[in-house]
């Protein structure tokens, strides 16, 4: 499956990389500010994930998207429980593909959705603590898996070439450590992105 | 509204005595703590202690160790587990008297027998953890606790014969409570968990009941004043539940009520004046038996215990 969508990738990504066209590219830069969210009792705190999208307009309101992101590493709060005090620690990056269609409704404004999948490669990190005298101790995982990405925005042009974007953005990997736990789980990234774009 | 007039006219100096007494009561005389009595201030010390309540099919267990008087945090992985042939659990939730981890075991028809055993599983202690615990666990090993273990055998239900319920109407009113005896060496406690509402307002505390004697013999007379009480009295003769027991009689109110009925309900003291109002008096009898620790030099206090209920009520009107 993963190799499959790796194809997808770069068959979207060779045609527009090859293609001199201009204004019907557009490189966008965003920065994600969202909650992880594993389903359960996890207390993630806001993270910044940055996402560079090159975008092929192959009709005037439809464009194939291709991107990377990274994330910083996002902490939860410390939870006590009757074992000890831990907090985890995760950090993902990974490249999306989808489709992204726009509306303009304005001679400068415009809205647009994107949607797609997205392949990540995440590190979980746990640090714990116990009582004095019993020593403290760190352990992590690295995994990687598909997931989907959804976003609906707003799109403002500065100039002709220069647009913001503003985007409610969702983005989840399914299934982490898949295969290597009882306990695989699934990582949600819903929040708002500001990104600047740059059509050519 | 002459009535109501002279009402208030008698009433107001027993309120104002009344408040005064009841913050000197709550204040000075009424302990609310869930401590455990008799933790030494020096050395090691356990208090383990296991309850099945009439028609529940678990026990309610818990246990706590303490270190030159303080409770130790069982850390790392290492934890209490308890079990019978039939079934086991980690007490992984902290408990209802100080220090202590308390579970409820599931008890099967017959079975009295439950082991404490310290044990060590470090996955299986993380288990209400959000991420794949069995991947991502760091273990700092057994630790010196660890292969510590106590018996406790549940005494048979006290199954009560009378009172089946009643009404008093007076503070002097005696009455006796029967159950059927066991020459086991049993004893039996009474304690109370109290409701009294004067129309406006609620009072609910628990009392414990002087016993003229605590042995197994199948019958202890009671007397009313050992529940209901008046707060405007300097000196009202009564015995508010306090430390272990009062935290035990606190989780068994809990489970009965699926939760409705949580710790306040014993410390809900000052409100109206148990005298003068309705009072609903839940009795709770309890067969208890001591266990023991695998260890001969292991100093603590514990018990397995069944309990049955009763309800009676105080109407002075």
């Amino acid at each position: 499956m993963r190799n499959f969508l790796k194809i997808i990738f770069i068959a979207v990504c060779l045609p527009v990389s090859t293609s001199g066209y201009a204004k019907d590219m557009l490189i966008d830069v965003n920065v994600l500010f969202a909650v992880p969210d594993a389903g359960s009792s996890d207390d993630f705190h806001t993270g910044k994930t940055l996402s560079v999208n090159y975008n092929y307009y192959f009709l005037s309101w439809l464009a194939a998207t291709a991107g990377v992101f990274i994330s910083e590493e996002i902490s939860t709060d410390p939870i006590t429980d009757v074992v000890g005090t831990y907090q985890a620690t995760i950090e993902s990056e990974g490249i999306t593909f989808g489709l992204r269609s726009d509306y303009q409704f304005s001679k400068r404004n415009r809205i647009y959705g994107r949607a797609g999948l997205l392949l990540y490669k995440s590190k979980l990190t746990v640090d714990e603590f116990f009582s004095p005298g019993v020593p403290s101790g760190s352990s992590s995982d690295t995994t990687d898996g598909q997931g989907y990405f959804i976003a609906i925005a707003w799109a403002h042009s500065f100039t002709k070439r220069i647009s913001f974007q503003l985007e409610l953005s969702n983005m989840t990997q399914l299934d982490l450590f898949k295969g290597e736990t009882t306990r695989p789980f699934d990582l949600s990234n819903t929040g708002v992105s500001l990104g600047l774009g740059y059509a050519f | 509204m002459m009535m109501n007039t002279i009402s208030i006219s008698r009433l107001l100096p027993r309120l104002i005595a009344g408040v005064f007494l009841a913050g000197s009561l709550t204040a000075c005389e009424v302990e609310v703590d869930n401590n455990v009595p008799g933790v030494p201030p020096t050395g090691l010390f356990a208090a383990v202690g296991a309850n099945q309540h009439s028609g529940e099919d678990t026990a309610q267990v818990a246990t706590a160790i303490f270190s030159e008087g303080e409770p130790i945090d069982l850390v790392g992985g290492d934890v209490v587990q308890a079990s019978t042939v039939n079934d086991s659990i980690l007490l992984l939730e902290r408990g209802f008297f100080n220090g202590s981890y308390a579970a409820n075991l599931p008890i099967s028809a017959n079975l009295d027998q439950i082991e404490f055993t310290i044990v060590h599983e470090p996955i299986e202690a993380r288990q209400n953890r959000w991420y794949p615990v069995d991947l991502i666990n760091i273990d700092p090993g057994p630790g010196d606790l660890v292969g510590g273990s106590a018996i406790i055998e549940l005494p048979p239900e006290p199954v009560i014969t009378t009172p089946p319920g009643g009404i008093f109407t007076s503070i002097d009113d005696i009455f006796d409570i029967n159950w059927d005896p066991l020459p086991a060496g049993d004893i039996i406690k009474v304690r109370s968990a109290i409701t009294c509402d004067d129309g406006f307002k609620t009072s609910t505390y628990g009392t414990v009941a002087t016993l003229a004697d605590e042995s197994d013999d199948g019958s202890e007379g009671l007397s009313l004043d050992q529940f209901i009480y008046d707060f405007t009295s300097s000196d009202p003769q009564i015995d508010f539940i306090i430390g272990e027991a009062r935290a035990m009689l606190a989780a068994l109110l809990s489970q009965l009520s699926n939760g409705v009925i949580d710790e306040t309900f014993l410390a809900n003291i000052a409100p109206v004046n148990p005298i003068t109002s309705e009072c609903e008096i839940r009795l709770f009898l309890f067969r208890q038996r001591p266990g023991s620790f695998a260890s001969a030099t292991t100093n603590g206090t514990i018990f397995g215990s069944r309990s049955a209920e009763v309800t009676i009520t105080y109407n002075p009107n």
